[in-house]
């Protein structure tokens, strides 16, 4: 079925240009090995009971090195089996050693969820040993959901307590006195899903190791890190990163594997002249509409949960006509309740859902069981996303494939130029910054209340201690210096009001007015857009009109409605400048970067009519703003530059808007953190400077440096930009690039190019000066 | 090109660098409001009139170091408000560790108890938290002797804990307020914290915030030891610095921007002086004089402690007192009665509780009970004078009783 799908797609002559990277991963037959002789004989008999009789290569290889001490990173595919690598190595050596000196193990993983999962695969392994006392091993979750009473008893007598890295920092690390039985005997800590401990979130989690290996060495242990990822460039780089010591990697599967196809597809152009290309959604749409018709289970990722919705309807809809149960067709995102999603995960597992439409919420590894393709709207925004995506095709056997449908933004045709940036690994660099200073401070607080800082300690590798600890042992700071040691001397629970992805936990309730019933959450930054009175808010394929919005108390109030359309939201925004701190002033352009205020507030709503597209209606939303303090980098156009390229022109104005967005389009491709945390301003006169200018700023509020790292990385970024403009085939603007000719104006591609080559100018020899 | 130092990257971030000052404008000013306190030379001589007087920190000496020990003197019978302070009797410790159920607090001798307040750097747990003083009250011959532990430099924190362990050997019994929720975790977790065995651990442990609540929750605002020392003790804290703000100024002190250390020093002693007078006025409910509606709980708690002996006379002499008991107190000491074989006691405080209140479920248990007894011709006297509510399913229920009664009453009585 997907062969025959996969052949016409081969050989459509309609789609031949749009097909611009096919690529056949070939099947392997899997490499195996025998057990290790450490395994404890009672386990080995229950994995044997099981079907297991030897381990993939890599199993053992992982479990060997993790035997012999070393720090482990496992990067495997998907359905590699994974877990038996450090479950295999744990259990035993909790089951070999003397009940006085048993070692415990610390299992992070990034959602409840997932913990669940584990524990249960942990418990199944140990309730299938015989009875006996000295195997009693005990793995249970530790989260917010664990009752008092039960608290306790792991704190002294868990085995493998298994939790998330919020609960690490905020609960156990403060209170690790508490935690005196298990840390004495700590030994392994197990961090699943590694490649999820990028951006803001790494840069946190990585803080949060340091204060555990802090603590460790308290009582007198050094740890044994063991992590496994599913696909990730650097694991290895990566993972030390995240731990600060030098991990063993093992990449090559053993795992049999099947055939896999990934294939890039851009949509045609529709309007030469414009560079308009058709539409990433429209085309999944027909893509899947194809593979519904062909009987082939698929899933696909959507970047938005807009985006999903739309597609679940066209999916329902396609079914019906193609005379399929429309409930074999389901949409997924989160924001739907914790019973709606179990529902999802058990048909598909069931094969009862044959299509989804999904965000990356089930990117992560929830068990869905085996799909045979997999289509991506857009490019999900990072190499490591795209494999855990693609992942999610082929789990057992059989043929598959991914289908990667490239939009118009200027990342997506960067890949969609070179697919092979995807496949051989060109994706972004390091990707966690543990010693971005905000987040590093925030932590070393959080140390300092955990222990005092003897003399000469850092946290971790983290160059700035010593400052960092005199500043907050400044008059009136919260540490206090005696003979050299820091201690905390302050009322407050640091860890309590630090988040570790800086995620506002402040959410909406959209409710059916009608009948009370709950249909999901919305986060607040998105409530401003998404449940706007008048909007449409799309659940399952199914359009509700929100009729009032509670902004106090965090509701909206939906009314189911028949309509053919979805609404779509306008922001605008407005930047105050607060201070500059670093400028690079040529003649031309002055770079710089300080502190911003940020106003930004949603101005309309406009009705979009399913498959036309149309715009039918505009209607004003009245919403409070989101506002907050940010850092941002800037380019502020000198009046000469402006005057060459004819920004005075009204034609040409436009410009500066457009490479704003190109910029911040590009700059995934080289900032250690995710593209959705940088933000972009074009404006033609900013109030501040009176002149034009183009901004990028932090989307975190109080900043994680990200500007910082756009002003030293200017020239990189300005080269990529410059690139991408060169390397798009329209004449006057499309979204691959500055954005449509029609709506920045004839002549911005043209004024574009002089910016960018003047700003390129001015950057080149002044870091020449400083180098 | 300007740099900027970590110290201005960090302001500029808005990464808080320093502490949260509590809510008020300065420490100087709410200084200035309070009325000036004669500050006292060393502890001890004059502590008879003054228990609040001013005491400052010793200097550091060479044998303690880094801990300071405040030591004051209380004689026997001296006043802490309108409340003498002194050992316990048998009799009073027997009534304290009813109102706290703590049964094992009452077998023991006065000099083994120890009343102990901390003062700790934050309200939360957690290993930054810090036990900066704690005060310990302890009855001996020349009196009541508080001792307060007072940690110099948190450096030393271990050698401070070790102190205090020698020095309060002897002792079995704990007495505090909020100590099982507070103080007691607090100084477990610190001296974890140094591997040393928690403090205090598995002792007979007088909660007397506890056994306040159970007494006078009824009567008063809330159940702080502040409203207690009003209300109960007659004392009102002139010159006091509030506990929030015992940290700030610890903090103060420990950078050299202020010495309010004598102050924190009386805070603490006050709430150890408060924890002796509040004991002994909780022992005195338990005296029959003392009326009241706390009188009740008194009882009640005697009675749930097993101390017949003092709770059934204590009962008898309320259920003939006009005074009504305490919300939802009597159904439940009426259950309790009932299920030990003291069913007329029961009655007749259902009976002082339906007077008072006139409350159905009451007369309705009244009744019950009547007919659990075999008192047949009361329940039909009963019946026939009284009613219960209107609404069902009150009037079948008294239909049906009244019927069971006058059946009874119709049947010959069998001759012994």
């Amino acid at each position: 079925m997907l062969q025959r799908f996969l052949g016409e797609l081969r050989h459509d002559p309609e789609r031949a240009d749009c097909v611009v990277g096919w690529r056949t991963e070939p099947a392997c037959v899997g490499a195996f090995a025998d057990f290790p002789d450490w395994v404890h004989p009672a386990l080995r008999e229950v994995l044997r009971r099981r079907g297991i009789e030897r381990l993939y290569s890599h199993q053992a290889q992982a479990s060997q090195a993790v035997a012999e001490g070393h720090h482990v990173v496992v990067a495997t595919p998907t359905a590699s089996g994974k877990s038996l690598c450090y479950n295999l190595p744990v259990l035993s050596s909790i089951m070999s050693a003397a009940s006085s000196a048993r070692p415990t193990a610390l299992y992070l993983f990034p959602t409840k969820a997932l913990s669940q999962d584990q524990v249960s695969e942990v418990n199944e392994l140990v309730q299938a040993l015989p009875e006996g006392a000295e195997f009693s091993v005990g793995a249970a979750t530790y989260d917010g959901d664990t009752p008092g009473d039960v608290r306790r008893v792991l704190r002294d007598r868990g085995d493998i307590i298994v939790t998330n890295p919020h609960m690490l920092h905020v609960a156990i690390l403060p209170n690790h006195v508490r935690w005196g039985t298990f840390f004495r005997r700590l030994r392994y800590v197990v961090i699943d899903e590694l490649h999820i401990y990028r951006g803001v979130f790494g840069s946190s989690v990585a803080n949060v190791i340091r204060r555990l290996k802090r603590v460790a060495r308290h009582y007198g242990r050094s740890l044994q890190f063991i992590a496994s990822s599913a696909t990730i460039r650097d694991p290895k780089a990566h993972f030390r990163r995240l731990i600060e010591e030098t991990p063993v990697c093992v990449q090559e599967s053993g795992a049999p594997r099947a055939e896999r196809h990934h294939v890039v597809y851009n949509p045609p152009i529709v309007n030469a002249a414009l560079g308009v290309r058709a539409r990433a959604l429209d085309e999944a749409r027909d893509l899947a509409r194809a593979l519904l018709r062909a009987g082939v289970a698929t899933i696909l990722f959507g970047r938005s949960r807009t985006a999903v919705e739309v597609l679940t309807k066209y999916l329902k809809d396609a079914a019906r006509e193609e005379g399929i149960p429309e409930s074999a067709v389901v949409g997924y995102r989160g924001g739907y309740l914790p019973l709606l999603r179990r529902e999802i995960e058990h048909g598909l597992r069931a094969g009862k859902i044959r299509m989804v439409a999904a965000t990356n919420a089930l990117e992560l590894g929830v068990d869905i069981g085996s799909l045979d393709a997999v289509v991506m709207v857009g490019y999900p925004g990072s190499v490591a996303s795209y494999h855990q995506q693609s992942g999610r095709a082929g789990r057992r056997s059989g043929q598959s494939a991914s289908i990667l449908v490239a939009s118009s933004l200027p990342l997506d045709q960067y890949v969609a130029q070179d697919p092979a940036i995807i496949w051989e690994g060109g994706g972004e660099q390091g990707v966690l910054n543990p010693d971005n200073l905000v987040i590093a401070t925030n932590h070393l607080k959080c140390a300092a209340f955990e222990l005092p800082f003897a003399p000469g300690e850092t946290l971790g590798e983290f160059p700035s201690t010593p400052d960092v600890l005199s500043a907050l042992a400044g008059p009136g700071g919260v540490l206090l210096e005696r003979q050299g040691r820091f201690h905390w001397m302050d009322e407050t629970y640091p860890a309590e009001a630090l988040s570790l992805d800086a995620v506002e936990m402040d959410n909406f309730l959209v409710v059916e007015e009608k009948s009370g019933k709950s249909l999901g959450h919305v986060d607040r930054v998105s409530a401003m857009t998404t449940i706007h009175p008048q909007a449409i808010y799309q659940h399952q394929g199914t359009q509700f009109q929100i009729n009032r919005l509670d902004w106090e108390g965090r509701r909206a109030y939906a009314e189911k409605v028949l309509v053919d359309y979805y609404t779509e939201a306008e922001t605008g925004t407005e930047v105050r400048v607060l201070s500059e701190d670093e400028t690079t002033p040529t003649e031309a352009v002055h770079c710089g970067r300080g502190d911003v205020h940020i106003t930004e507030i949603a101005t309309f709503w406009k009705r979009i009519r399913f498959y036309t597209n149309e715009n039918l209606e505009t209607g004003p939303i009245d919403l409070p703003p989101e506002e907050m303090d940010t850092t941002a980098a800037w380019f502020v156009i000198q009046d000469s530059l402006a005057a060459k390229a004819g920004l005075a022109l009204g034609s040409r104005a436009g410009a500066v808007a457009g490479l704003a967005t190109l910029l911040k389009g590009v700059a995934p491709l080289f900032l250690r953190i995710g593209g959705r945390d940088l933000r972009a301003l074009g404006m033609a006169s900013h109030p501040h400077w009176k002149k034009p200018v183009i901004m990028l700023y932090d989307g975190v509020p109080g900043g994680v440096g990200l500007a910082e790292q756009v002003y030293a990385g200017r020239e990189a970024l300005l080269l990529a930009a410059s690139r991408a403009l060169e390397g798009c085939a329209c004449l006057y603007g499309c979204p691959s690039c500055i954005g449509l000719g029609g709506e920045r104006g004839p002549g911005s591609k043209a004024a574009a190019r002089i910016l960018l080559e003047e700003c390129l100018n001015a950057v080149r020899p002044a870091q020449e000066v400083s180098s | 090109m300007k740099s900027l130092s970590i110290l201005e990257r960090l302001q500029r971030h808005g990464v808080g660098l320093r502490r949260i000052e509590a809510d008020r404008a300065s420490s100087g000013a709410a200084e200035s409001i309070r009325p000036p306190c004669e500050v006292n030379g060393f502890a001890g001589s004059t502590s008879e009139r003054r228990p609040s007087a001013l005491t400052p920190i010793p200097p550091s000496s060479e044998e303690l170091g880094a801990i300071s020990i405040v030591e004051t003197v209380h004689p026997i019978g001296s006043c802490h408000g309108d409340w003498p302070i002194g050992p316990l009797d048998s009799r009073a410790a027997a009534a304290v560790s009813w109102a706290a159920r703590e049964p094992r607090s009452a077998e023991v001798i006065p000099g083994d108890r120890l009343y102990i307040d901390t003062e700790t750097t934050g309200l939360h747990a957690g290993a930054g938290s810090l036990v900066f003083l704690l005060g310990v009250g302890r009855y001996e011959a020349r009196g009541f002797v508080v001792r307060q532990y007072f940690l110099r430099d948190p450096t030393a924190e271990e050698q401070y804990w070790r102190r205090v362990h020698q020095d309060i050997s002897g002792a079995r019994v704990l007495v505090s307020f909020h100590g099982k929720s507070f103080d007691r975790p607090r100084l477990r977790d610190r001296c974890l914290f140094h591997r040393q065995d928690p403090l205090f651990e598995d002792w007979p442990h007088v909660d007397l915030y506890h056994a306040s609540r159970r007494l006078w929750k009824d009567s008063l605002p809330d159940v702080r030891l502040q409203t207690l020392e009003r209300h109960q003790l007659g004392f009102v804290r002139s010159c006091d610095l509030p506990g929030s703000e015992c940290p700030q100024a610890y903090f103060q002190w420990l950078r050299g921007e202020g010495d309010r250390t004598p102050e924190i020093l009386l805070h603490n002693r006050l709430d150890i002086l408060s924890l002796a007078a509040l004991e002994c006025k909780v022992s005195a409910v338990f005296e029959a004089a003392l009326g009241g509606d706390v009188a009740w709980r008194a009882a009640f708690l005697a009675w749930e402690a097993g101390a017949t002996e003092v709770a059934i006379p204590m009962i008898g002499n309320l259920r003939q007192s006009p005074i009504p008991a305490p919300a939802g107190l009597i159904p439940k000491l009426a259950s309790s009665l009932a299920r030990r074989q003291q069913n007329q006691l029961a009655i007749a405080v259902l009976e002082h509780e339906y007077a008072a209140r006139r409350e159905t479920p009451t007369l309705w248990k009244w009744a019950r009970l009547l007919e659990q007894s075999g008192e047949w011709e009361r329940v039909f006297a009963l019946t026939q004078t009284h009613s219960l509510a209107a609404t069902p399913p009150w009037p079948a229920r008294w239909l049906r009783l009244r019927g069971r009664a006058t059946r009874r009453l119709a049947r010959p009585q069998v001759r012994v």
